[in-house]
């Protein structure tokens, strides 16, 4: 096992000082903050993105794309999932030759805490199988890589014969094969919530979960405690006005998990699940979420979270807003291979481009050229699980370490306070010096390459 | 000569949302001893170019176009499929056959590998280098050699600048004193938007006076601010990293109203990757002037490790090596003939080859972490960026 440094020891003597201190408070707040979130996804039930989002295409696509664009559910190793037509009232139909080609999402004997919308279902051999909203889940015998979608591998969009060696398509692609009749991936999104009008559901990242939004995009807050004792909960004045009440028209009228408070200065408010929603001044576009250590009242609206493990949480780091960081609050980094993006932005908070599929080709073999000692690898226990957007993968050494993402995470020597990312951006070049030796970064390249460490966002 | 009214620049001032206490620091004792400190944000960095007609033998580096041709002959294909490969290259009628050749022109046990990656794997294309004998820069390692310059400002002999020798028989590298050099001005002007600035801080008793400074390089939490003209804006807060990368303190001198690095170390200095990740000079020299607006303007050089370089220019691959750079791995092997320091000690290859920049600076604020809190106008001599 590492060894610890004595500060980061003393920094988890303090921290756990002062979470003692907190618990009181913590203890009285109940309802909506991250902890108590719903989750989004069980144990053993992964996020992966599709299409040019998983990362193999070298081309400028992959610069300007997202891993949330198109995403689906996928069993612990990534595969996609399907419902089928054919199973009603929760009843696995497809058996015998069927299951050879739509095979059984099996459930592990731990799914951990319950998950809403995902259930276990008995098959007729005695197998337990997933179900997602009833529907029994499978995978197909034809998808052969993570990503794959009815045997349409991503890989298509960046690798193999039709691709040319600098991304360049050789030729017209050809169509995707269809499903079988009847057969649907399980998408992540839409998600499915009955919403009055004016309301979103959103996946904000430093929230790490989905959250509610108003029709523009802003991040939603609910607070703990009377909406009418505002004031008195804020503290100040300057702390008040941050906080704007989500005002409903006059002619609203309650919807699922939404109702109505009249406040005494005659606004009426929106509330989800009897708690006043707010807005956060500080939150200045689409997808800010700076509200969230603003006051201990207030919390992101989250309709659920993703699972993160329990030694993980989001920090803010110095100059890059939220990363992920270990519980003692040091940072966690990826290594990720360099993509040539004209007109900068590298150094812009995520502009860097997450690409699973370059993640996994590096994997837990950082190939690192200098302070190879000051970099730890971010170990997992022996019986961790993939959940949402985390997976585990087994290092040479036959360790577990934590993935996210795609991408294996470590820990640097250089950090010496939570909050310090000091590995951001090492550069590590890989150029062949000679004519006898091929360079092995590990990735996919059409020109000089490096490899460089980053922190990991969540 | 230093005008007294700058000595309020270290007075804080700066934007009331990035800076804490300054009012505090006005209000506060001075120490007997204080520092008198300015600070500036690099507005400019390219490399320092004193292009000449008659420089390079036989002429500047043909274009692309011509040396595929010569680079498909050289990998031996036969003169008629070569002309008709370029031909359709040119017209554009094919041009992703030579592309693709090109791309994979490096041999490694006669196998094709990818040249951009594999430089060495390819056949040096004897790219021409600079022969002239007047250059920008500083005499680095105190010797006079025939591949030394003498600097047309300064008249110092033994002049290192080997960077500009490799490269300086390339159109989009060359440049003089006036005009900067193509591609580096390319560069700087697409990182500097996003990218975090650099940031220079001289403390000395007296900075209207000749006599000893300390020169503390930092890298900024914010980018480089710009007036709508397009020129960086002076007089503004910059936030110092604490990053200890980017942190560098030299011995200087002020003399005859110039500001000179007498301490000749490392300098180290994060940059965006466009820019090949960081700048690190050894041996470090720099002279600046102050010119009728306030800026600086000079020269920064030093040994730099010249795959740093390579990568910088060749990242683009084909893309760059089409549009802009020109041959590349020629260029790989012209550094690595032309590099002038720090042997390997396995196989004697120098890693590092001198260069120069011309930098120039405007005058700014920066604010460094002390006791956990953004300072304007903390003596940043000696005690850094914590």
């Amino acid at each position: 096992m590492r060894k610890v440094s004595g500060f980061w020891l003393s920094s988890l003597g303090g921290i756990g000082a002062l979470v003692c201190a907190a618990m009181p408070a913590l203890a009285a707040s109940s309802g909506n903050r991250a902890e108590f979130a719903p989750l989004a996804t069980p144990l053993g039930i992964q996020i992966q993105p599709l299409g040019t989002a998983a990362g193999y295409t070298l081309s400028a696509e992959a610069a300007a794309g997202t891993p949330h664009v198109s995403v689906v559910f996928a069993n612990e190793k990534g595969m996609s999932l399907y419902t089928s037509d054919a199973d009603v009232d929760g009843k696995p139909m497809c058996v015998d030759e069927c299951a050879k080609t739509f095979i059984p999402a099996l459930a592990p004997a731990n799914t951990g805490p319950s998950v809403e919308g995902w259930s276990v279902v008995d098959r007729s051999d005695g197998s337990k199988q997933w179900a997602l909203r009833g529907k029994p889940l499978y995978t197909y015998v034809k998808d052969v890589d993570i990503g794959s979608v009815g045997g349409n591998s991503p890989k298509t969009w960046g690798r193999g014969e039709l691709v040319g060696p600098r991304g360049y398509l050789r030729g017209p692609m050809p169509k995707d094969q269809p499903l079988p009749d009847g057969w649907h991936a399980a998408m992540f999104f839409p998600v499915e919530k009955p919403l009055p009008p004016g309301f979103r559901v959103r996946q904000v990242e430093d929230v790490v979960g989905l959250v509610l939004t108003n029709q523009p995009g802003h991040t939603l807050y609910v607070l703990d405690g009377d909406v009418n004792k505002e004031k008195k909960i804020c503290g100040n004045m300057a702390a008040c006005v941050q906080w704007q009440p989500v005002a409903a028209p006059r002619v609203s009228a309650p919807y699922g998990d939404f109702g109505l408070v009249s406040r005494a200065d005659g606004i009426k408010q929106w509330t989800y699940k009897g708690k006043g929603l707010y807005t956060y001044a500080g939150d200045l576009v689409p997808m800010d979420a700076n509200g969230i250590d603003a006051h201990a009242a207030w919390s992101p609206a989250y309709i659920a979270r993703h699972f993160a493990p329990p030694n993980v949480k989001v920090s803010t780091s110095r100059k890059l807003g939220k990363v992920w960081a270990t519980a003692q609050g040091q940072t966690l980094y990826k290594r990720q291979g360099y993509i040539y993006q004209s007109g900068s932005g590298h150094a812009a908070r995520r502009g860097d481009t997450v690409r699973p599929a370059v993640g996994r080709d590096i994997g837990t073999n950082p190939r690192c050229r200098k302070e190879c000692d000051m970099w730890h690898p971010f170990l997992a226990p022996a019986n961790a699980q993939a959940s949402g957007y985390w997976d585990v993968a087994t290092r040479a050494d036959g360790q577990k370490q934590w993935v996210y993402q795609g991408y294996a995470l470590w820990t640097y020597d250089g950090d010496k306070v939570p909050g310090d990312i000091n590995g951001n951006d090492t550069f590590d070049f890989f150029v062949g010096q000679d004519n006898k030796t091929v360079i092995d970064p590990g990735i996919p390249y059409d020109w000089p390459t490096s490899l460089y460490w980053i922190v990991s966002f969540p | 000569m230093w005008r007294s009214s700058n000595l309020t620049r270290s007075v804080a001032t700066g934007f009331a949302s990035l800076v804490v206490c300054g009012a505090a620091m006005t209000a506060s004792a001075k120490p007997a001893q204080a520092l008198e400190t300015r600070s500036y944000a690099m507005a400019w960095f390219t490399a320092a170019m004193n292009s000449t007609e008659n420089d390079c033998p036989g002429g500047v580096h043909p274009s692309i176009q011509v040396q595929y041709h010569k680079n498909l002959l050289d990998l031996g294909y036969p003169p008629a499929e070569a002309a008709k490969l370029i031909e359709a290259y040119v017209s554009g009628d094919d041009d992703e056959q030579v592309s693709d050749i090109m791309l994979m022109r490096g041999r490694i046990n006669g196998q094709p590998v990818n040249g951009y990656a594999h430089p060495g794997a390819v056949v040096d294309p004897q790219l021409t280098h600079v022969t002239a004998k007047e250059g920008f820069g500083f005499n680095l390692d105190g010797k006079d050699g025939p591949m030394n310059f003498t600097d047309p400002l300064t008249k110092e002999a033994g002049v290192d600048n080997q960077l500009s020798r490799a490269l300086g028989c390339s159109n989009p590298f060359r440049g003089t004193y006036n005009v900067k050099p193509g591609l580096w001005l390319f560069r700087w002007s697409t990182m500097r938007d996003t990218t975090p600035a650099w940031l220079m801080t001289i403390a000395g008793e007296d900075l209207d006076t000749d006599g000893p400074i300390t020169v503390i390089f930092d890298r900024a939490m914010e980018h480089l601010i710009f007036n709508g003209d397009g020129e960086a804006r002076p007089d503004i807060t910059y936030r110092a990293d604490t990053d200890p990368r980017n942190h560098t303190v030299l011995k200087g001198e002020i003399k005859d109203g110039m500001i000179r690095i007498t301490e000749h170390g490392r300098l180290q200095l994060m940059q965006d990757i466009l820019g090949g990740g960081q700048l690190v000079l050894d041996k470090t020299h720099m002279r600046l002037t102050r010119t009728n607006t306030g800026n600086l303007d000079g020269f920064l050089a030093g040994f730099q490790p010249w795959e740093h370089l390579y990568f910088e220019i060749g990242q683009g691959g084909p893309a760059s090596e089409d549009m802009s750079t020109g041959e590349l791995p020629g260029k790989w092997h012209l550094m690595r003939k032309m590099a002038d320091y720090d042997p390997d000690p396995s196989t004697g290859q120098n890693r590092s080859i001198s260069a120069t920049y011309r930098v120039e600076f405007v005058p700014v604020f920066v604010a460094r972490m002390k006791n956990g809190e953004f300072v304007v106008g903390n003596d940043g001599a000696g005690e850094g960026g914590k």
